[in-house]
């Protein structure tokens, strides 16, 4: 077999396997090894496990997962996360799924400074989702909410994922990020949207509005501001540069705990049901993180990315078909990666071909900030994209109540937002360029 | 016959100058000299996964063919190398390289006994980048968070009265982005690899008749199993292009990419620690120099007969220039 | 809170077992999580935080997911995608579940040996971490307890599940 028909029959492998109920990281894995092993052979695979897991397990940004997991599940726990959910329901409940859009923007804002779809949505949902179903959400709104939502991050700067494409195409950083702001406000509001017209189509989706009165929104009031500190000091600091996510997730512990132990909401069984959970939801984001790792090394090794873009680079064919053949193909890769893997892969051998190309007459600084953004713009949508997306997992993971179907059937609605989005962000490059030319 | 195809696996974006200005024109000189029977492919950005620090281990293990990567990553490995890391040795990087090879070859050849060494160098003058003040004498470091690449930079760092971060290149920009530190010590090199340009409004260098006040070095290795498989002719070619010629044009390498990188932060503020103002460091400098022979002492080398032989090589090669 | 596979002494010995490891996991993401209080505010009031703490993060947060993994295993929580299978029988479905948890159990066995050969690697190699100092193959060999306590419950959970696809069998074939 050629490189790239091990590459493809990897993939192949692993959709099979995910189908026949094998835990998806194991799914993953598996092909990956074999793909790894056809490639490059015993003696490499085994020499590349040795150190792969470690390597993967010990990184400093990740640590504000199994961080905030904890944090979370104390919030929870010691009932502030309750707290916190009545004074938004008590200020939001007046909207119907007001809730709902809550949810999208806190994913939002989380997410652009967290650098990580994932941990991104495993850390509201861990808070959000259990919340969301007491007050009358259904399953697949709510999961299909806190999974959108998380894929915000990759676009709103500081976005670590746009950092990375600015540098490998060598463009301007404060440029790459102003090109993003429209695009993501596309995106939001998009989602509000989908909600909006969701929950008036199939009402059963989200509670009934109920205005609460001032009363009951002063009293819920009363008893959040502990989290609201709580909040405004960990993520104030981490915005305004003074600590590091992984310090602030700290922090945020440490106070979580603290309060709940104060208000004497936290006993001994409370802290291992918290520990518990924690546990629980952060060994199976990093075992999907293993599993990923070990089939993005197969598919780097096969070239199958790059040989792909290669394809594309050398059909005689138009500039829209290239530029949709382009964006199918990164929706089929965010099954399986991660958007920083797609884009470190990808992005080398795919640019080159389309500055190549002609776009609307645009300039080449233009054309790069362009495609930048649709190129970020798809690997969020891969990362939900139906059968698998790797975020629909993580979300469906933490709400085991949830079948998978029922996650789909939710996010349909965004990705039609998507859609249209992704398609007013093609023909109109002006959504991209405007602020930049306008500010720079 | 097919051609032999060497997968060489970096850190750094493809873009970054230790691709365009040193791994890519190797690569096109081993493939000229074998008549294409021999080639590379290169895997920036560290695309076959694993950390920058896991690189010496892919290589030697034969999950790569070649690496090129900073052995001062892997704290306590590679010890006698870090003679040439400590404060104020390096003054032209391709004397230094040239040193660095020969010094290898009496004192390191242990360490690396289980690759096939193709070329050591070193880096030019280490500049401070700073996101919010420029550094002009030892106090302006007290309290703030650096970025520091190896070990003995990372110990100078702390004695100048900064918070040593230590973190592999890749990580510097999205860690300056955020406040995770207030800058980093790099050559003008790594500049456009993390677009530092972009991040920092300040950059502060060291008086340049002075030496630096670090460098790291850097290994091109290649897996020793993949070398010796080898037909004999390719081992020629190989053999043709490592030692100290390659060592010394690699620091040559990067003293242009140095120029290069200085460009494109021109529009930032740009000052000079003076000489004057360098003595105290320097004191600072020899500390750690002796501290590292008492530590070589404790491992059982003799720590003073590496640093002298590092000091006389590096003076030789700089007067042969 | 936790459901053992059954009430025999193994069962409840492997629950105990990830209990304890889920515990272990948990204090030393504690400590992280105080250590890193520590430094923040020794940086931020005494310009002295901890040397080293991010490295400590690091080496740390390898124990705790190792530790974790285990409880995840045993739980069940490791996810998987039951869209497809929904309309299978429930035989079919044991059949598939008892695959997915054989191949986990053959994945974990194949890290475990790996991550502990890379340990041995990384301690004759003498590589350290770079400001602590801290030998690196102790977080290899602290990870090695997890793994092995993964292997441990994905064996049984395949002998339970084996036992239970028999049992199947046999009233399917009293039922003809
Ligand atoms: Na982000
Ligand atoms: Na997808």
């Amino acid at each position: 077999m050629t490189s790239m028909q091990i590459g493809l029959s990897v993939f192949a492998l692993m959709l099979v396997l995910m189908g026949i109920r094998v835990p998806i990281a194991i799914s993953m894995f598996v092909p990956g090894a074999i793909g790894y092993l056809m490639l490059s052979g015993w003696h490499p695979l085994l020499a590349h496990l040795k150190g792969a897991v470690y390597g993967r397990v010990s990184v400093y940004d990740l640590s504000v997962i199994p961080l905030f997991m904890l944090m979370g599940a104390f919030a929870v726990q010691g009932g502030l996360s309750k707290a916190l959910f009545d004074f938004a329901n008590a200020l939001l409940g007046r909207f119907k799924g007001g809730m709902a859009m809550a949810g999208i923007l806190a994913c939002a804002a989380f997410g652009s400074i967290s650098g990580s779809t994932v941990a991104t949505t495993a850390t509201i949902a861990q808070v959000a989702y259990p919340e969301m179903r007491r007050i009358g959400y259904t399953g697949r709104l709510a999961t299909a909410v806190l999974a959108t939502g998380g894929t915000m991050g990759v676009l709103l700067p500081p976005s670590v994922t746009l950092m990375v494409y600015a540098i490998l195409t060598e463009q301007n950083i404060t440029k790459m990020f102003l090109a993003a702001y429209i695009p993501a406000l596309l995106a939001a509001i998009g989602y509000l949207a989908a909600i909006a017209i969701m929950v008036r189509l199939h009402p059963d989706q989200a509670p009934p509005a109920k205005a609460a009165p001032l009363s009951e929104v002063l009293a819920s009031g009363a008893r959040v501001w502990p989290i609201l500190a709580i909040f405004f000091v960990v993520f104030g600091g981490i915005y305004g540069g003074l600590f590091t996510a992984t310090e602030g997730a700290a922090i945020g512990n440490i106070l979580t705990f603290a309060i709940t132990l104060l208000r004497g909401d936290m006993d001994r069984s409370r802290f291992v049901n918290a520990v518990r959970t924690a546990a629980q939801t952060s060994g199976m984001i990093f075992m999907i993180f293993i599993g990923a790792d070990m089939i993005n090394a197969a598919l780097a090794l096969s070239q199958l990315p790059m040989q792909l873009s290669d394809l594309v680079a050398h059909m005689q064919i138009s500039p829209v078909i290239v530029m949709a053949g382009i964006m199918i193909f990164y929706i089929l890769l965010g099954c399986v990666m991660d958007e920083m893997s797609m884009i470190l892969l990808t992005v080398p051998t795919l640019f080159p071909v389309i500055m190549g190309m002609d776009f609307f007459g645009l300039m080449p600084a233009d054309k790069a900030l362009w495609f930048g953004i649709l190129i970020l713009t798809v690997c969020e949508i891969g990362m939900i994209f139906p059968p698998v997306g790797l975020n629909v997992y993580i979300m469906n993971g933490l709400a085991k109540d949830v079948p998978m179907a029922e996650t789909y059937k939710g996010v349909v609605p965004f990705l039609a937002t998507d859609a249209i989005r992704l398609s007013l962000l093609i023909m109109f490059p002006a959504l991209s360029l405007w602020l930049v030319h306008r500010l720079t | 016959q097919e051609a032999v195809v060497l997968k060489l696996h970096h850190f750094l974006p493809a873009s970054s100058y230790a691709q365009t200005m040193l791994l890519q024109p190797w690569c096109d000189k081993i493939a000229a000299e074998s008549n294409n029977r021999m080639k590379c492919q290169i895997f920036s950005s560290m695309q076959l996964g694993g950390t920058p620090p896991q690189l010496i281990e892919q290589v030697r293990d034969g999950v790569v063919d070649l690496v090129w990567t900073l052995p001062g990553y892997t704290a306590g490995r590679f010890p006698s190398l870090e003679a040439f890391e400590l404060p104020f040795m390096m003054q032209n990087p391709e004397a230094t390289s040239k040193a660095l090879w020969e010094y290898t070859q009496q004192f390191s050849m242990t360490e690396f006994k289980d690759v096939k060494p193709i070329a050591f160098h070193v880096h030019g003058d280490g500049v401070f980048h700073m996101t919010s003040k420029p550094v002009k004498t030892m106090a302006d470091l007290r309290g703030l968070k650096l970025r520091a690449p190896t070990r003995m930079t990372n110990k100078f760092i702390a004695m100048l009265g900064a918070t040593p971060v230590s973190m592999p290149v890749p990580q510097v920009g999205d860690a300056l982005s955020k406040g995770v530190i207030d800058g980093a010590v790099v050559p003008y090199e790594v500049v456009p690899s993390v677009k530092i340009q972009e991040l920092v409004k300040f950059h502060s260098e060291t008086d340049p008749a002075e030496a630096s006040f670090y460098t790291s070095t850097f290994v091109l290795a290649m897996n020793k199993a993949k070398y010796d498989s080898l037909p004999a002719d390719l081992k020629k070619v190989i053999d043709n292009n490592s030692g100290i010629t390659p060592s010394g044009n690699a620091g040559k390498a990067f003293l242009a990419a140095d120029a290069e990188g200085k460009k494109l932060t021109l529009k930032n503020t740009h000052n000079t620690i003076s000489a004057s103002e360098l003595a105290s460091w320097k004191a600072l400098g020899n500390k750690l120099a002796a501290d590292w022979v008492e530590e070589m002492k404790g491992k059982g080398a003799d720590g003073q007969k590496m640093l002298d032989t590092a000091k006389a090589l590096i003076a030789k090669h700089a007067a042969a220039k | 809170m936790n459901t053992p596979l059954s009430d025999a002494t193994p069962d409840r010995v492997i629950d105990r077992l990830c209990d304890i490891s889920a515990a272990i996991g948990g204090a030393v993401l504690v400590a992280i999580a105080c250590m890193t209080v520590v430094s923040v505010v020794g940086r931020a009031f005494f310009s002295h935080p901890i040397l080293g703490d991010i490295e400590l993060v690091q080496l740390g947060c390898a124990v705790v997911v190792a530790s974790f993994l285990p409880y995840t295993q045993h739980r069940r929580a490791n996810i998987m995608v039951d869209f497809f299978t929904t309309n299978a029988s429930p035989r079919t479905q044991g059949f598939m579940d008892a695959f997915g948890t054989l191949l986990y159990t053959v994945v974990m066995a194949l890290i475990l040996w790996r991550v502990a050969v890379g340990g041995i690697d990384i301690k004759a190699a003498g590589e350290r971490s770079m400001l602590m100092d801290i030998p690196l193959w102790w977080p290899y060999t602290l990870m090695l307890p997890g793994l092995l306590l993964s292997i441990v419950v994905g064996i049984r959970q395949l002998q339970w599940q084996w036992e239970r696809l028999c049992r199947q069998a046999t009233t399917t074939g009293d039922a003809a």
